[in-house]
């Protein structure tokens, strides 16, 4: 009896896990007009925390015809847009289809990064459609929804994780090095601070 | 049967053997080298890497000092200033052992210099001390790299946030 009881727990689990880190391809209706929907949206920021301490600056286009675009830039090189698709379904109630796009930037191909990582573009695109619902639900964002995806995320890029870790405490470890080795060059040649 | 379970007896008991004879450990403080070899290593050694891991904010210069076979003085500067100087004492165990003891000065308030409850406004060393420098002396005997791992973490605060100030370019002075 016991292994079922696990069985049916594994099955449960797993059939809530995974809904939560795959982005929704048929959109959400929310209970509002295409009006109201076009209007709150084009309010609406990029999802918070997702983008780490630095996110990049964020430029709303309304293009008029039933879709928002956000083009997401750092030093003028665009990195990607997101697109939201807004379809009415009825009196009061509106689709949203979030779609996410990577560029080909001078510098950075963020098309081909996000091909390359599709756990950390689902993750993206699932903080984007809950800024989306939070917006027309008017509500906080909450990133806790986002969590498993950003988890999912996390597991598949442990190595790189904690390869570019490793890499950041080499290079403050080599920064404090040589600036110690400079304040004794500095004392030796008479110079003080 | 009876010979093979006989040969596994003894073939486990001489793995026992040579492992007990692995585990032999010196006592603490001792080394394989002869006390003058002890002497001649640890008087040519500035301790830089042990500096490095646990000098604070306050720039430092060590000066070994040494009485022929018997001790080794480390005098610590600062701005022209003897900071703290530690001592190890060397003795005889055999032709080729030598024990080292290490001698840190008593503080004026109790316990001795750089003990873990010292307070210093500028501090040269994070405390406690005493590990750090037990840990380059073996490595200097034991032929290889100070491991700052073996040490632990300081625990001077003050030590730590000047540190962070020479870390970034910019020491203190003892007698700032």
């Amino acid at each position: 009896m016991k292994p079922l009881y696990l069985a049916g727990f594994l099955v449960a689990g797993i059939s809530i896990y995974l809904p939560a880190i795959r982005p929704n391809t048929e959109g959400a209706v929310y209970r509002v007009s295409i009006a109201q929907a076009r209007q709150a949206l084009t309010r609406a920021e990029l999802p918070p925390l997702v983008f780490g301490s630095e996110p990049p600056d964020v430029q709303v286009r309304d293009t008029g015809n039933s879709q928002i675009v956000w083009i997401a830039r750092r030093e003028g090189e665009e990195l990607f847009r997101y697109t939201a698709q807004l379809k009415a379904e009825g009196d009061g109630a509106t689709r949203v289809k979030v779609k996410l796009e990577g560029a080909q930037g001078r510098t950075v191909n963020f098309a081909q990064k996000l091909a390359e990582h599709p756990e950390i573009r689902n993750m993206y695109l699932i903080a984007m459609e809950e800024q989306v619902a939070a917006t027309l639900e008017r509500r906080p964002f909450e990133i806790t929804r986002v969590y498993p995806a950003m988890t999912a995320a996390t597991v598949a890029n442990m190595g790189a994780l904690r390869s570019s870790l490793d890499q950041a405490a080499a290079a403050s470890e080599q920064a404090a090095r040589k600036n110690i080795e400079k304040a004794y060059r500095d004392e030796a040649a008479g110079l003080r601070r | 049967m009876k010979q093979t379970g006989r040969a596994a007896l003894i073939l486990a008991a001489l793995g026992l053997t040579l492992g007990l004879a692995g585990c032999k450990e010196r006592p603490p403080g001792v080394y394989d080298v002869s006390v003058s070899e002890a002497y001649r290593r640890l008087l040519a050694d500035k301790l830089a890497d042990m500096v490095y891991a646990k000098q604070c904010g306050i720039l430092v210069h060590v000066t070994p000092v040494g009485m022929l076979d018997r001790q080794v003085t480390w005098k610590v500067h600062s701005s022209g200033r003897e900071v703290v100087q530690f001592t190890a004492l060397l003795s005889v165990v055999g032709e080729k052992q030598t024990k080292v003891e290490i001698r840190v000065p008593p503080a004026p308030g109790g316990g001795e210099m750089y003990d873990g409850s010292q307070f210093y406004k500028r501090p040269a060393f994070n405390q406690p001390l005493r590990p750090a420098v037990q840990e380059q002396v073996a490595a200097i005997l034991e032929g290889r790299k100070f491991d700052v791992q073996r040490v632990g973490p300081g625990k001077d605060s003050v030590c730590n946030v000047q540190r962070g100030g020479l870390e970034m370019g910019r020491p203190f002075r003892v007698d700032d």
